[in-house]
């Protein structure tokens, strides 16, 4: 099989260390971790792990100077580790260069799905012609989308978001990116065409929005497409 | 705080320079349609007692009191524009207006002083009662995590059913006291003043679907319903905070009703607002709690199943939450079952199946 896939925890919290190594160790990964942003920054260079983990509140560094000093040389997908209330972070985290966030107190569940995707990311195998998750499929070719027989009326910009999303499935996208990506960049930042489209689409798509399949919302920071069907 | 005291100061003088002109004026005017110094003195009186009410301490209703005095003796007593304070019966008549005026003042303010340090007391007992309230509900799920885990760790030979069961109490009640921080939390991101709340414009069902998501991670059981318009109802809400007040209402209902029967949620628009009602179809609530709903004092019952409750916290800060959003928050009592609902400002509608895109 070969060597185990290596993730950095940068994390100054011991006891979050010991869950997060413990976790990782039980799901076959190996976990490195270090304490200060600074000897992050170092081991990220010497190990090239292929996912890091990120503290928004290290002692030493911001957060997203950590972030923004590893985009310079490096593309490792970066989850930051932030706390429930505080979105405004988790957003100046993603625009900084980070690829997702989990929020602390976090599911194991969560946790190894988010690292899967940002995994996959790394390796695109993409396949172009179409998307399936669960019972949705979206044929770009076609610019069909279908829910399991029931072939779904999207508009044009609605058609467009899913896409995004689903190019992106199961990272998060925010408010921000997906307008830029929809709308362009001078494009007004009042997200209030965004969110109808949202709630039109996940109406369309689906069953019970209360229980939904293909499309979370992430209060304060964006959407995210599943990508596990 | 230097700069606020003087700014203080210099208020009241002007306050009371103001009124003591004014007072002069009206009573000229007492004076020109007839000469009775008694109605001039009652003039400034109330003058007084206004410097009084509206300055802070003593000093400047005594003062206004002494000027007072010289001025009536001045501008509207014979002899007229001069002072004279030993005419016959003046001294008496002069001493008299001069001490009703002081007790006057002072008493006024006397009384804003009792007023003040009432508040203060009344705040001080709710902020002992809050952290009562805080610190029972947390102590109590913390009881069942250390008596669960001192459990395990206790007996090695544990067997694995056991175990299990123990390792399911301690997350369930860790996942309580999660929701209580949060919602502790929460009243930090209520201000004070101007802006209570940061809002940003979200559509009602978006905030009613994380909510129900959430509560069903915690209880997976829950049977919820949400009906919702044809129409995109739009708030201007914190969302973190609206989605804490939906919750609470919803474990409410889950836990007290009493029933496993369907919870529903139903959105409407009302004029010019959201109505948001939660309805469960259990036993209702006491009409004795009824009138305390929202209080934030902890209603200990003898139902042990209420042990848990901390319902006091979890409606008092749905009441501050939705409050401070311009909303207003209610609950009543139904043939079968209970409501909590609440109305918050709507923002936009937006017609749900209009749209100006072609379709593909």
């Amino acid at each position: 099989m070969g060597q185990k896939i290596q993730i950095l925890i940068i994390e100054d919290e011991q006891s979050i260390v010991n869950v997060l190594t413990s976790v990782l160790a039980n799901h076959g990964y190996r976990a490195i971790s270090c304490r200060t942003g600074k000897e992050g920054l170092m081991m990220a260079a010497s190990y090239c792990p292929s996912v890091i983990l990120l503290d928004l509140g290290l002692p030493d560094m911001d957060g997203n100077e950590v972030i923004r000093a590893l985009r310079e040389w490096s593309a490792i997908p970066v989850i930051v580790l932030s706390a429930r209330t505080q979105e405004r972070d988790k957003i100046d985290a993603l625009d900084c260069g980070a690829d997702d966030y989990i929020t602390k107190p976090f599911s194991t569940g969560e946790l190894l799905a988010r690292i899967r995707t940002a995994l996959r990311h790394i390796s695109p195998a993409r396949n172009t012609k179409s998307f399936t998750v669960g019972d949705l499929t979206i044929d770009f070719e076609n610019h069909q989308v279908k829910v399991g027989e029931r072939a779904v009326h999207l508009t044009q910009i609605e058609y467009k978001i899913v896409v995004l999303l689903a190019q992106n499935a199961g990272k998060v996208m925010t408010y921000d990116q997906l307008i830029k990506e929809i709308w362009g960049p001078y494009a007004d930042n009042n997200n209030r065409i965004l969110r109808v489209n949202m709630v039109n689409i996940r109406r369309k798509l689906e069953k019970n929005p209360a229980e939904p399949q293909y499309i979370f919302t992430e209060s304060g920071v964006g959407y995210r497409m599943n990508d596990i069907g | 705080m230097r700069r606020k005291r003087e700014e203080s100061v210099r208020r009241d003088c002007l306050l009371t320079v103001a009124l003591l002109v004014l007072a002069t004026l009206i009573a000229y005017v007492f004076f020109v349609m007839s000469q009775l110094t008694t109605n001039i003195a009652i003039v400034y009186v109330m003058f007084i007692v206004l410097i009084a009410r509206y300055t802070s301490g003593y000093f400047w209703g005594s003062l206004a009191s002494v000027v007072a005095v010289i001025a009536i003796n001045y501008f509207f007593s014979e002899p007229i524009m001069e002072l004279n304070f030993v005419k016959d019966g003046y001294p008496i008549t002069f001493l008299g207006i001069f001490g009703i005026s002081l007790i006057t003042g002072t008493t006024t303010a006397n009384l804003k002083e009792h007023q003040q340090m009432l508040l203060e007391s009344e705040k001080e007992k709710m902020r002992a009662n809050l952290l009562r309230s805080i610190s029972h509900d947390l102590r109590t799920p913390l009881t069942g995590i250390i008596g669960a885990s001192q459990a395990c760790l206790d007996n090695p030979d544990m067997d694995r059913a056991e175990l299990r069961q123990m390792l399911k109490s301690i997350s369930e009640e860790s996942n309580w006291l999660l929701n209580m921080v949060e919602n502790l939390l929460s009243i930090t991101r209520i201000g004070s003043g101007e802006t209570l709340v940061k809002t940003s414009l979200e559509p009602i069902e978006e905030i009613l679907y994380e909510s129900i998501q959430r509560v069903k991670k915690r209880y997976p059981m829950a049977d919820i319903h949400l009906e919702l318009p044809d129409a995109i109802l739009m708030v201007a809400v914190d969302s973190i905070l609206l989605i804490q007040v939906v919750i609470n209402l919803l474990e409410n209902a889950i836990k007290y009703s009493g029933t496993t029967k369907p919870i529903l949620v139903t959105v409407s628009k009302k004029e010019k607002w959201v109505l948001v009602r939660v309805r469960d179809y259990g036993r209702g609530i006491p009409i004795e709690q009824m009138k305390h709903l929202f209080d934030g004092t902890y209603i200990c019952t003898d139902n042990r199943s209420d042990s848990k409750r901390g319902t006091g916290i979890g409606l008092s800060l749905c009441k501050t939450i939705i409050e401070a959003h311009g909303g207003e928050i209610g609950g009543k009592n139904h043939t079968r079952g209970a409501e909590i609902y609440f109305l918050l400002p709507m923002e936009d509608e937006e017609d749900g199946s209009k749209n100006t895109d072609i379709d593909y």
